[in-house]
């Protein structure tokens, strides 16, 4: 509840409290920031969250977030398109993309099958990922999914449904992450990385 | 505010806010308890290792008000102590685990130990982590979480009137068989072979336990007021209902 007798800066104050991470005091600070800042700021601050709204739309290929459809990566001629690397969301692909070791192309489900939370594959945009491997002469699909509970049971759902197509399925190695020390592994992470150890 | 260390059994999370989860927990001593995570999502305390995950077990510490059991336990420290990753490689070992993590959350109390339920638990999950076939280790498991909450039903005379014969239907209701002469006056009925009795007298003597599983989820949906969301996972509509 904001206390201030202004009633647009309470309203203010009211919008910011809805984004993550930001309290009572948090949006008070904003708001009296914005309030010391020129109008022009105000404005392109105003027109930049109303572009996002109105601009960023979903591939109708991968589903990636993308001002044209299709998006850059789905309309690139040089990546190889036999290759999909199947996410959960769009910032996941950021952080496969940030690597700049893939050169396959993406498709993101836009979320996992958590049947405790009542998401089924329905939900997902996994019949437009089946519709590409068939469409689209697909050597291999990687399933990139975060390695919780969820992520491996909609993995073990694709696996699957891919079984009965002619195409290589697999997911990124894990176990060990770069840069940790062993004795704070988890079990888990330990028996991954030795069941999944490598020759070097 | 009192520290509390024991074994857990991770049955849900949730998230609570950008770096933070809710935890419901299975401990072994003190019960089901619900505790917050603190920037658990951030990844970067050890004391918490990388993250929780659905299903997991370990050892705990919690600074929880137990005379306050409506409010939110924390969790200062998480180890794992087992790794279940068998539970990971088939869809119907994932579904028994969340299965039996479900029925479990949603049938126990908080903070009201059940020390047997809490080692059945886990032996479920290590059985599952290997099994070709879930239902087995997903109905002894029922049985023993019924016996533990008080709910496990009498099969082996009518609940209404004593008799040891004629015993052809199930209510969840009155918490047993019925026999044939009490059936009619009831409505939430259902029923039951003789196969599938005997099998829910001895649990221990069936290879197949399909139709005491489709019962003892049958009862275990009336006392949770709906269907386990997994059941329909476990057996489909077309394998339920057969009176054996």
């Amino acid at each position: 509840m904001n206390d201030h007798p202004i009633q647009s800066l309470n309203e203010l104050q009211t919008q910011l409290q809805k984004l993550p991470g930001i309290g009572p005091r948090s949006a008070e600070r904003v708001a009296f920031h914005l309030l010391r800042e020129s109008r022009d700021y105000a404005a392109q601050l105003a027109g930049a969250i109303l572009a996002i709204k109105d601009r960023i739309i979903h591939c109708r290929t991968c589903y990636n977030l993308t001002e044209v459809d299709p998006c850059s990566i789905c309309s690139n001629a040089s990546r190889d398109h036999g290759e999909i690397w199947v996410v959960e969301q769009p910032k996941d692909l950021l952080a496969l993309e940030a690597t700049g070791l893939i050169h396959g192309v993406y498709h993101v489900l836009m979320g996992h099958i958590a049947p405790l939370e009542g998401v089924g594959p329905g939900d997902l945009t996994i019949d437009a990922l089946l519709d590409r491997v068939r469409a689209d002469n697909v050597r291999e699909v990687i399933l990139a999914l975060n390695p919780t509970i969820e992520g491996d049971g909609t993995a073990l759902h694709l696996q699957s449904l891919l079984a009965e197509r002619d195409v290589r399925v697999s997911r990124p190695a894990r176990g060990l992450a770069v840069g940790t020390q062993l004795e704070y592994a988890t079990v888990s992470m330990l028996e991954s990385a030795i069941r999944g150890r490598a020759p070097m | 505010m009192s520290l509390i260390r024991d074994q857990a059994v991770v049955l849900g999370r949730l998230d609570y806010s950008e770096t933070s989860q809710v935890i419901v927990l299975l401990t072994r001593e003190h019960g089901k308890v619900r505790a917050i995570a603190k920037g658990i999502k951030r990844g970067t305390k050890q004391r918490f290792a990388a993250a929780i995950d659905l299903l997991e077990l370990g050892s705990v510490v919690l600074s929880a008000r137990q005379d306050r059991p409506h409010t939110l336990a924390n969790i200062t420290e998480w180890k794992q102590t087992r790794s279940l990753l068998g539970l990971r490689e088939k869809l119907h070992r994932l579904h028994a685990g969340q299965y039996v993590a479900e029925i479990t959350a949603a049938l126990t109390e908080d903070w009201d130990p059940h020390a047997v339920m809490y080692d059945a638990l886990v032996h479920a999950l290590v059985v599952l982590g290997d099994a070709d076939t879930p239902l087995p280790a997903v109905t002894a498991y029922q049985q023993k979480l019924l016996d533990e909450i008080g709910s496990w039903p009498r099969f082996d005379a009518c609940v209404l009137c004593g008799r040891m014969d004629e015993l052809t239907h199930f209510s969840s209701f009155e918490g047993g068989m019925i026999c044939r002469h009490c059936e009619p006056t009831h409505i939430e009925k259902r029923e039951v072979g003789p196969i599938t009795r005997a099998m829910l007298i001895d649990i221990s003597t069936t290879n197949d336990p399909t139709p005491a599983f489709d019962l003892l989820d049958y009862h275990i949906s009336h006392l949770m007021g709906r269907a386990p969301k997994l059941s329909e996972a476990l057996l489909t509509k077309t394998q339920r209902g057969h009176v054996r």
